[in-house]
């Protein structure tokens, strides 16, 4: 027969660490002293304390630095660790009314110049540009909330290019973020067919988002993060399609909905 | 095998954070630490090996730079003035206390030496083995079974005399 058990032992035998024989063992000890039960009681109620104290870091949004340093050059990002005394701000951006009423005020400016990007483009022509002229998404990434604010739904897609998406474009499901899709349309760019999916959620550092679809005969491209008139974009480019994120969303939130979405359309 | 390997370190970046918290006791130097972590990941991508535990992997490496700079530095001042700013919160008093409680319960694991603390992490919160902590922690398994023993002996104790849970920003400072 064993000894009584050591608070070694009892927190073994939460953990599940001990051999059939010692759970045994330990088990007559605690059946029969009850200053042993009240104390693996207490050890319990201390890990229990402690697994839950932590478990809401899990839920707090990723500060944007640390998606940024998954994916930067070493070379040129190097931070050593230089820990700072607590205190320092490291609050999100929550300012999507901003954002949207500025770009609201940029769409207005743009509006003109996006519909004619669109309306004059060739679909049968190859542009020779490096890429679509990316002042064009966030504008029509207004355009298509303009949209889904004042009519009951947005065709998808428009009737007159009421073709299936190809079968290499495929509708991300981004509900687990809580983006909801409103409305897509096939658009052009690059002279090329390309599309347009909104999604609006409640979450106001989160969206509304627009994911732009385009076909491309350019290189592929690392994702890169970028910011027109306050509204942020992050694209890349994926065998033959580019990907462009367009939205309000932080950087943070941009880089989560990246993986998301790549993973989805095996743009990765 | 870039894309793959920086998808993982994505994922990985919220238990990461919730390691380098419990090693830390703040936010600011929790997410400098995983960013370093992150950083010597890249550069050191080529050690990794396929087909094993990318988690494993990374944990190691936060906790590698965290006891470097333990060794490196005069992390004891460095922790009183933290602790020192943590008290001194101009957070409106009791205003959510099943949050503050769990920040009372944080901040009693901050008070646990380090190897202690890390061993509780790494097992109690995250759910690795005393085998997988070990191989983490580079110290043989009785060695993680004792930290963890007197890790939770210590914040039992704590959290008893209520500095974990029910305990004043003067008690916290008196048991110091």
């Amino acid at each position: 027969m064993m000894q009584r058990p050591s608070d070694d032992m009892l927190v073994a035998f939460l953990d599940g660490e001990v051999d059939e024989a010692q759970f045994a063992e330990i088990a007559a000890w605690l059946d029969r002293d009850p200053s042993l039960r009240a104390r693996l009681a207490s050890l319990s109620e201390a890990t229990a304390l402690v697994r839950e104290a932590f478990e809401p870091i899990l839920r707090e949004p990723v500060p944007e630095r640390l998606f940024a340093a998954t994916h930067s050059s070493p070379e040129t990002n190097v931070v050593a660790f230089q820990p700072k005394p607590a205190g320092r701000i490291l609050g999100n951006t929550p300012r999507w009314w901003i954002t949207m009423a500025t770009a609201a005020s940029f769409a207005c400016f743009m509006f003109g110049a996006s519909i004619s990007y669109v309306a004059t483009t060739d679909s049968t022509k190859t542009s020779k540009t490096a890429g679509p002229n990316l002042d064009n998404f966030p504008v029509l990434h207004i355009q298509m909330l303009n949209a889904t604010a004042t009519e009951a739904s947005v065709e998808i897609p428009p009737p007159e290019t009421d073709k299936p998406l190809p079968s290499d474009v495929i509708l991300p499901d981004l509900k687990p973020w809580g983006l909801v899709f409103v409305g897509g349309r096939r658009i052009a760019a690059e002279g090329k067919p390309a599309f347009q999916f909104t999604y609006t959620t409640d979450n106001k550092e989160l969206g509304p988002v627009t994911l732009f679809v385009t076909n491309t005969a350019e290189p592929d491209v690392e994702p890169t993060f970028d910011n027109r008139e306050n509204v942020n974009m992050l694209y890349w480019r994926h065998r033959g399609h580019g990907y462009y994120i367009v939205g309000g969303a932080n950087k943070g939130w941009m880089w989560s909905l990246k993986n998301d979405i790549a993973y989805q359309l095996k743009a990765m | 095998m870039n894309d793959i390997f920086s998808e993982q370190l994505v994922a990985s970046l919220p238990r990461l954070r919730r390691f380098a918290r419990g090693l830390t006791g703040t936010v600011a130097q929790a997410d400098d630490l995983v960013q370093s972590a992150c950083e010597r990941a890249l550069t050191r991508r080529h050690q990794y090996q396929e087909g094993t535990r990318f988690d494993s992997w990374m944990f190691r490496i936060v906790q590698t730079i965290w006891i470097d700079h333990l060794r490196s530095r005069d992390v004891r001042k460095e922790e009183a003035e933290i602790e020192d700013d943590k008290f001194g919160t101009d957070e409106p008093q009791r205003r959510a206390e099943a949050r503050l409680a769990l920040e009372e319960v944080r901040r009693a694991a901050t008070r646990l030496p380090p190897e202690q603390r890390a061993a509780l992490m790494l097992v109690t919160v995250d759910g690795f083995s005393y085998k997988e902590a070990a191989e983490i922690a580079q110290v043989p398994v009785g060695t993680i079974m004792s930290r963890l023993a007197r890790a939770r002996v210590a914040l039992t104790a704590i959290l008893e005399q209520g500095g974990g849970l029910r305990g004043s920003t003067d008690d916290a400072t008196a048991q110091r």
